[in-house]
Formats: structure tokens, C-alpha cells, sequence
């Protein structure tokens, strides 16, 4: 049986910054309910990667973003690299994260946990880096606030089950 | 057990072009037998969900870059992700008929869309013109072809 957990978006970087705790701490930009959403899916990667339940699988799958990059001087080569590279590391770390809790959570509850996400025995972790293809905000201007929500990563989760 | 099943781009769209049967027509046999055997392995795990087989789709959708000199820079990328984003529904849509027309064609029972797959997920993400593998494509439509793509990749499970 698949459990399509949804997707959690956490947006509010600030720019040029690619690190996700941060993001996840500012309760400016992230709701508790968001926190709630991605500690979920968090909980059935640990439940499938324990193996307490016998024959569960969880997929993630980790999306960047970034803003688009206005600085006057630069090539449009040069905008699209950045934006290509701001949104590749915020899906990376936003993944490290979501790794980083679940080895913390088997080892807190006695399992054994892989040394790294490749290790992972039945969960799958993925990861496409969007640069600013999908603005939230298409012309920002000097308006921070739009860029902030420009620059997010989008978790997305399914569960499987016999 | 994972077994991954590879990431297979899809390479060679006509400029605004996002029909993914017609493409997949075009591209060479091990692309197409590389897809094939993700469409098998889907089958095999939703023929039957109880027996714990699984398998996952990831259909990213690419544009070339816009530079027509009519658009602004807004249009631009609006154009590209639209084009990013028909491409990968097309290529989705194309999986799942697969899937259904062999299953019915076996005499299983198919399910009617893909929300209702038991053992098969599938998601597409659309990516602009975000990640080009030509940077600099200029008047070359050759060098274009080749940043207009979708890349499946495909991880089944077996218990």
C-alpha cells in the first residue's frame, strides 16, 4: 500500500545562504504545522529504515530553489550557474538534515544506523536542484521579501507497505 | 532490496515541442529497453501489492533557454517552465499508459489513474531552463535538441 505523505515547502533563506536549520528555527517564515509535516515523514523513514515493520519502504525526495540573481555586470551564464548552484546546495543540505535526524533517532532508540544516506537499506533519498525555474515571486525587484520566499526547498514523501 | 533502475535521459525535443511518444519514437533502442524495464518492474510490483514490491519514478522535465528577443526576461522563464513542465506530464503519461494498456492486455485489473497506483509512485518536477547541458547553445538547434529533455530514473523494491 503506498502513503503519499505530501510535500512540505520551507522557504525564507536568506540570500546566498544554503544551510536549512536556519530556516527550519525561523518560526518568521516556518509554521510549527510545517515542522509537524516534515518530523512525520521523518518518523516513517526511521519506522521503514528500523525494520519494525516488516516490508515498509519510504522515498523523499528534495527540491531547491533559488532567487533570481539580478547583479548588474553578470551574464546571464554567470545568473544561471548561481542560481543553479544556491538551489543544488539547499537541496543537499536540506537532505543532510533530514538524514542527520533519522541517525539520531535509530541510535536513540537502539537501531543501528548507516554512515551515510547511500547506506540507507529501505529509504530512498533524492534530490533536484530547480535553480529559480519556479519563482514564487517572477519580478521581486528590491523586495526582500519576495526573494526570501523565492529561496525554499520542497520536501516530498510516500511510504510503502505490504 | 533497492534495486535502482537507472536514470535514462530522453534527449532531442523539437523546439516547443513536448510530445514524449513522439520522442521516444525517435531516441536510440537502449534508451527505450532501459525504460521498458522500468515499466516491467512497475507492473510486476502493482499486479500484485500485497507481495511488498515497490517501485518509485522520478520524471524531471528540462527546457532550452528562451532567447527569443520579443520576451522579457519574466516570459522567458515562463516559457521554459512551461515547456519543462509538459514535457515531464507527457513523459508521466506515458509510463502510466504503459503500464495500464500491458496490464489490461495480461488480463489484470489496471488501476483507473495514477493516484490510484498501490505499489508505484510517480513524480515529476519541472526545471526551467535551470540546468542546460549547453550553456551556450547560440543558433546551433543541435546543441539546443540536446538541453530540451526529460530524464526518468526508476528505484524498485523487493522485499
Amino acid at each position: 500500500m503506498r502513503t503519499d505523505y505530501g510535500s512540505v515547502q520551507f522557504v525564507g533563506y536568506e540570500s546566498q545562504h544554503v544551510d536549512f536549520l536556519p530556516v527550519y528555527q525561523d518560526s518568521n517564515y516556518t509554521a510549527q504545522d510545517l515542522r509537524d509535516k516534515l518530523d512525520s515523514m521523518i518518523e516513517a523513514a526511521v519506522t521503514a529504515e528500523s525494520g519494525l515493520v516488516p516490508g515498509a519502504y519510504f522515498s523523499l525526495l528534495v527540491v531547491g530553489h533559488a532567487d533570481r540573481v539580478d547583479i548588474a555586470g553578470w551574464t546571464s551564464e554567470q545568473k544561471r550557474e548561481l542560481e543553479l548552484t544556491n538551489s543544488e546546495k539547499r537541496a543537499e543540505d536540506a537532505e543532510a538534515y533530514f538524514f542527520n535526524e533519522m541517525v539520531a533517532r535509530l541510535t536513540a532508540q537502539g537501531f543501528e544506523a548507516p554512515a551515510s544516506a547511500q547506506l540507507l537499506g529501505t529509504v530512498q533519498t533524492r534530490r533536484v536542484a530547480c535553480g529559480s525555474a519556479q519563482l514564487f515571486f517572477p519580478n521581486p525587484g528590491n523586495d526582500e521579501g519576495q526573494r526570501r520566499a523565492n529561496r525554499r526547498v520542497e520536501f516530498f514523501g510516500t511510504a510503502f507497505s505490504p | 532490496m533497492k534495486n535502482d533502475l537507472g536514470d535514462v535521459p530522453f534527449v532531442g525535443f523539437v523546439a516547443h515541442e513536448f510530445d514524449f511518444p513522439a520522442l521516444h519514437g525517435r531516441v536510440g533502442q537502449m534508451a527505450r529497453d532501459l525504460l521498458d524495464a522500468m515499466i516491467e518492474a512497475a507492473i510486476d510490483a502493482e499486479a500484485d501489492p500485497s507481495l511488498g514490491k515497490f517501485c518509485y519514478f522520478l520524471i524531471v522535465g528540462h527546457s532550452d533557454r528562451q532567447d527569443s528577443p520579443n520576451m522579457t526576461g519574466e516570459q522567458r522563464r515562463a516559457d521554459e517552465l512551461e515547456y519543462s513542465t509538459l514535457r515531464a506530464e507527457s513523459a508521466q503519461s506515458f509510463v502510466f499508459e504503459e503500464i495500464f494498456n500491458r496490464m489490461t492486455a495480461a488480463g489484470m485489473t489496471a488501476p483507473i489513474d495514477i493516484a490510484n497506483l498501490q505499489a508505484v509512485e510517480m513524480r515529476t518536477v519541472a526545471c526551467g531552463a535551470a540546468d542546460l547541458i549547453n550553456k551556450t547553445p547560440g543558433n546551433d538547434e543541435a546543441l539546443r535538441a540536446e538541453n530540451r529533455r526529460v530524464h526518468i530514473s526508476c528505484v524498485s523494491v523487493t522485499p
